[in-house]
């Protein structure tokens, strides 16, 4: 019996799953290859041909001496990163604060974009996103003092509004391990929430109206309608957003963490690019600082692989 | 017919009261800055500004604005981010198109789909790139500041996604027996569909250009090329605790509280004010029925 | 007899040959390493120029390479730029240099010293002259072999002013040494500059009727009373007796509480010169554990404001200016920025300087200031090094002191940039210069023209025992400071003796490299814990314990093979 790819009574249809070769056709798909040469190109450029400069993190890398006759140390650096008293503790905490904030600042974006959807009035809808999306533009140099001051035990607004209303005493946000990683986590999700919303409400503008109207001919309601047709919209914007986050997993937040912590936070609240500033302070080593790089950027993309894998295999979804 | 059930009814009031605090809650630190941005230093130093203004003034932002370099900063700024974004934002969108198809459509699509992810994984970090932007004889040229990260991986899978998932198989199979070019196919009917997407990541990119400042600063010899954001760190000072030798001078403007508070909105404005014109794409009305409100 | 003689002698000399050439031998000691520093009590030779050079200046002119660091206050106007000014211009004139920037960059976030860092890995030609405030930086670029000893040209040739100014440390040549001579010119800086007095609120101490605290003891009676005494007669007790700042370090610039530390004979967080004249670090001193406990129960007390372990410079600055602080700590010049604001935001506001109080065993101590700020760095193949001793000569000559007859003898830079006459008066008011103050001091080479490091707090110190200005430089001074500065000044003057600068100034040895970071880490863990009461105060001695066997002990060694190295 001759399959659909065997007949030629149609015309020939694009998706031809089943040849078995591979060859490229550059007859047929020129203009596609045109379009990703340059983007192509520049990634070759300025992406892939600095690599071999990572040759650095097996070095003892003098500046003047270069990347050719800096003397050569193996694995050096990535035990040295391994041994560090601190290292394992720095490396937790920079799983977990950041883990944390990976989930949330998934699931409250999305939330968020669910709930601004249902509003109405054009107006409100628009000034709503916008103040919500300001944060994003402060830099913690600027927030971490005002963080301080509102989260102060002796006079800040915060506390102030916590004891007149529970009988507890004065919470110590930032000099408490545990809820210093609260507090980071927290507001670096009010910090940015808003303008990660946008690309959920980029996806939710994305979904054809006619489903929302079939769905009213169906007979549901609102409530009916963000379940069965919105979220399920946003999922696999949700997904890629949420994979290509884990790129992040070990970056949990330099310049925040920088300006909020102090030694009574340390041991909780010390992340790797933290610890690697300071070490990078007294030392001026930019090979450990290449190396410590490394050792993230592998682990990253471990575990985006890992998500990439999980996604197809439960969702279906290919995200690349 | 519309099912507007009282249920809903509540919901919709509890739900416009939540998001307007959440709005307050986001603003509210945002006045006590411009507040501090307008008032006397004195007060504002010693922290006695909360709300509203306490002795008004507007020396914070002529300090900014009135210095010479500042309109020629911030011109620097806007060609850049402006160059940058459309640079990007064609050579990105193009490619994107092209990736979405799938590789029996497109041969070779896989390949280069893994040359990308690839850079994922290892970054060569600051030296290495900094050596090959000089060795291209890109030092000193905004060039180098646009050329270098003009390819986001993170936005061009963005869009690829959303080129997916908007465009119906349908469409695009019509569009080819119609014996449409994939250039046409491309700006005739990807783009218009996929309008948010591209609202969105164009707003991504322009903002990472607005506000990236440390590639200026190592790329531009020429202080005056410096656009807006690197121009802004070099006139706030930030207190450096391993410097041990503190100029006094330098350090009297430390503590000059309302330049730096301006300076947020200073940077900020051009934004804020391009910001409408993306938002419409994907701030879209409720869909009720058959009519967009 | 005669043989034997022969042979004996024979032997006795190859026994003091063989002993001789072993001691020369030993490579591994630090004294090969580093030579002497210059003394500079050699006369200055003529200097031999390498380009025509006549009445003063280089005829044709010839070319300088630097590249410009550019802080943040350093303001220019009139369109000027780094590469173009009032100082380029005025260099070209008076000395037939033309200075040639390479490249120009901020100060900021080390923008700079990133910058010079990438220049080297990517193999860029080093400027001409470069001055280098950061001394790890100068380091690297002495150790990447690409700029010249220049200890020996400057015995032969800085002029006599030059010499003298250097002189009053020669230590600062020490981080600049190398086996066969010094490889950076130091610069030095004003003495004094950033060491601490207290500044008080007058009207408190008046209100509350109290004296000048001699002692720790007199000062915490101040403290409670500010503490509990209602001094701003608002009927809240909401006042603290010490504004203080230890997020970072103990020993920060303003709000610092190092001299809780120096009323028990040490400074924390640096190396010190102990009886023996070795170098010990200050943070295991057992003077240390006693101004720990002494925080610790000031925050008790609520002396100190609870979350002063949180409190960064500015924010700790914060409680004074708004007259919830009676009392600060940090250099004389705190009095202007930020502490004016005080008199601004609480009416009736006023304070002054006043000394370091003694320990309970008479003891005092403050953190100290070097008087260098980095060096000068001459390249290696650079054409004419001789240029900058022209130019730098000139400049101590006439420019440090403000010279009588000298073209800056008004007490400025340049007239119509710094200062301008009015009425044969200097004025420095940014309102009467036309376009604004700006500093042209800042564009020189050495970022802030010459400096004698004793020469301006003397000076000040002299005026604010109501003397009249002796020379040019008093006078400028004087016109520059109000009665309050001076005031101030005095103060810091008078606790000079008790200054207690770091010293250990020489690259972070190997072992500091390794476990320097956790050996920090650890010691400001411990010591916020103690001082906010987390932990008990005989932590400290585990403390000590667990320094030494980390690491500690290591480093210690190290540290003072360097300093014995040099002491010599």
């Amino acid at each position: 019996m001759k399959t659909v790819t065997e007949s030629h009574d149609i015309a020939p249809v694009p998706s031809d799953r089943n040849r078995p070769k591979t060859k490229w056709n550059i007859k047929r798909d020129w203009p596609l290859h045109l379009m990703v040469f340059p983007a192509l190109v520049l990634i070759l450029i300025f992406q892939y041909a600095p690599l071999p400069g990572l040759v650095m993190a097996f070095q003892e890398f003098k500046p003047w001496l270069g990347f050719t006759n800096s003397p050569w140390v193996g694995l050096e650096q990535f035990r040295k990163m391994i041994e560090f008293p601190q290292a394992r503790q720095v490396i937790l905490n920079t799983f977990i604060i950041s883990s944390f904030k990976i989930v949330f600042n998934l699931i409250v974006p999305f939330v968020f974009a669910l709930l601004l959807n249902e509003v109405r009035v054009m107006l409100f809808k628009r000034v709503v996103q916008t103040f919500v999306y300001l944060p994003h533009f402060l830099s913690w140099v600027i927030l971490g003092g005002v963080l301080i001051d509102i989260l102060s035990t002796e006079g800040g607004l915060v506390n102030q509004v916590i004891t007149s209303i529970f009988p507890v005493e004065p919470i110590f946000f930032l000099g408490d391990g545990d809820w210093f990683r609260f507090t980071v986590v927290v507001s670096d999700i009010w910090k940015d929430f808003g303008f990660s919303a946008i690309v959920f409400l980029a996806a939710i503008s994305g979904i054809d109206p006619s489903l929302y109207e079939a769905s009213v001919i169906d007979g549901a309601n609102r409530f009916q309608q963000m379940l069965y047709i919105t979220i399920p919209g946003m999922i696999p914007i949700a997904i890629v957003v949420g994979t290509l986050s884990l790129g992040n997993i070990l970056n949990a937040g330099f310049d925040q963490i920088f300006n909020l912590y102090n030694p009574l936070v340390y041991h909780k609240g010390d992340i790797i690019d933290t610890y690697v500033y300071r070490i990078g302070l007294i030392s001026g080593d930019y090979s450990f600082g290449t190396a410590v790089g490394m050792f993230k950027s592998v682990i990253s993309f471990i575990l985006i692989v890992i998500a990439y894998r999980l996604a197809y295999k439960y969702a279906n979804y290919r995200i690349f | 017919m519309h099912h507007i059930s009282l249920p809903y009814r509540i919901f919709t009031v509890c739900n416009n009261i939540f998001l307007a605090f959440l709005s307050f809650l986001c603003i509210a630190p945002l006045l006590h800055i411009l507040a501090v941005s307008f008032s006397d230093p004195s007060a504002a130093s010693a922290n006695l500004v909360k709300l509203w203004p306490v002795g008004f003034t507007l020396d914070a932002y002529n300090e900014t604005i009135g210095n010479e370099n500042f309109s020629r900063a911030l011109w620097n700024g806007i060609v850049r981010t402006v160059a940058g974004t459309a640079f990007s934002m064609f050579f990105m969108t193009l490619a994107a198109y092209a990736l979405s198809k799938d590789n029996a459509d497109f041969r070779g699509r896989n390949a280069y789909m893994w040359v990308f992810v690839f850079t994922m994984l290892l970054n060569a970090g600051l030296i290495p790139t900094y050596v090959l932007v000089q060795k291209l004889g890109l030092i000193n040229s905004v060039w180098a500041l646009i050329l270098p990260n003009a390819i986001s991986i993170f936005n061009m899978i963005l869009l690829m996604n959303f080129f997916r998932s908007s465009v119906p198989k349908t469409l695009e199979e019509a569009a080819y027996i119609d014996g449409a070019s994939h250039f046409r196919t491309v700006f005739s009917i990807y783009i218009p569909i996929s309008l948010p997407a591209i609202a969105t990541v164009s707003l991504f990119t322009m903002v990472w250009h607005w506000n990236s400042w440390f590639d200026g600063l190592i790329y531009l010899t020429d202080t005056r090329k410096y656009p807006l954001s690197t121009f802004l760190q070099t006139i706030i000072v930030q207190q450096d605790t391993t410097q041990m030798n503190i100029d006094p001078e330098d350090l009297k403007m430390l503590s000059e509280r309302t330049v730096r508070a301006s300076q947020v909105f200073i940077g900020t404005a051009p934004i804020l004010l391009v910001y409408p014109f993306l938002q419409r794409y994907f701030v879209k009305g409720i869909v009720l029925g058959a009519v967009k409100e | 007899m005669k043989r034997k003689f022969k042979l004996a002698f024979l032997f006795l000399m190859s026994l003091i040959f063989v002993f001789v050439s072993a001691c020369g031998n030993s490579s591994e000691s630090p004294e090969d390493i580093i030579s002497q520093a210059p003394s500079g009590e050699s006369r200055s030779e003529e200097i031999q120029y390498s380009a025509p050079f006549k009445d003063g200046k280089y005829d044709p002119p010839i070319t300088v390479t630097t590249v410009g660091a550019i802080s943040p206050s350093m303001k220019f106007k009139n369109g000027e730029t780094m590469e173009d000014n009032v100082h380029t211009r005025w260099a070209l004139e008076r000395f037939g240099i033309q200075l040639k920037y390479l490249w120009t960059s901020s100060t900021q976030n080390n923008a700079f010293n990133t910058r010079i860092r990438l220049a080297l890995s990517a193999n860029e030609p080093m400027p001409d002259i470069l001055a280098i405030d950061d001394i790890q930086l100068a380091n690297d670029l002495i150790d990447s072999g690409k700029f010249m000893e220049v200890g020996k040209l400057w015995e032969k040739h800085a002029s006599e002013m030059y010499k003298k100014a250097v002189n009053e440390d020669p230590t600062m040549w020490y981080p600049f040494m190398r086996k066969d001579g010094a490889y950076g010119i130091p610069i030095p800086e004003y003495s004094w500059n950033n060491d601490t007095i207290l500044f008080i609120r007058q009207d408190w101490m008046d209100k509350l009727g109290l004296e000048a605290p001699e002692t720790l003891e007199d000062l915490e009676k101040m403290m409670d009373a500010f503490v509990n005494g209602d001094p701003d007669g608002n009927g809240v007790k909401d006042t603290y007796g010490l504004a203080v700042s230890m997020r970072d370090s103990l020993k920060p610039v303003q709000a610092t509480p190092s001299w809780v530390f120096g009323a028990f004979g040490t400074i924390p967080e640096q190396w010190n010169e102990a009886q023996d004249g070795t170098l010990e670090y200050g943070s295991i001193h057992p003077g240390t554990k006693q101004a720990l406990a002494k925080l610790n129960e000031w925050v008790q007390k609520g002396y100190i404001h609870r979350e002063a372990g949180l409190h960064d410079e500015a924010k700790a600055t914060e409680l004074f200016t708004s007259g919830k602080a009676g009392i600060i700590a940090g250099p004389y010049w705190m009095d202007r920025t930020p502490l004016k604001d005080v008199q601004k935001n609480v009416p009736g506001a006023t304070f002054k300087g006043y000394s370091i109080p003694k320990g309970p065993d008479g003891k005092a101590g403050r953190q100290g200031t070097l008087n260098f700020r980095g060096a000068v760095l001459i390249n290696k193949d650079a054409k004419h090094p001789e240029a900058f001793f022209v130019y730098q000569n000139y400049l101590f000559d006439n420019f440090a002191m403000h010279k009588e007859g000298s073209e800056f003898e008004h007490g400025g830079f340049a007239e119509g940039y710094d200062y301008v006459l009015i009425d044969g008066k200097t004025s420095y008011n940014d309102a009467d210069i036309p376009g604004g103050r700006v500093i042209p001091q800042k564009y020189t080479i050495t970022f802030e023209g010459a400096r004698i490091p004793s020469s301006m707090m003397e000076s000040m110190a002299w005026l604010a025992e109501g003397n009249e200005p002796r020379n040019n430089f008093d006078l400028r001074w004087k016109n520059f400071s109000d009665e309050l500065r001076l005031q101030v000044a005095g103060v810091n003057y008078k606790n000079r003796d008790i200054s207690m600068p770091e010293k250990y100034i020489g690259p972070p040895t190997k072992t500091m490299k390794s476990r320097g970071e956790y050996l920090k880490t650890m010691e400001r863990e411990t010591f916020t814990k103690i001082i906010y009461g987390e932990l008990p105060i005989d932590e400290f001695d585990k403390f000590v314990q667990d320094w030494k066997s980390s690491g500690g002990d290591d480093i210690t060694k190290e540290v003072n093979e360097w300093h014995a190295a040099l002491k010599k």
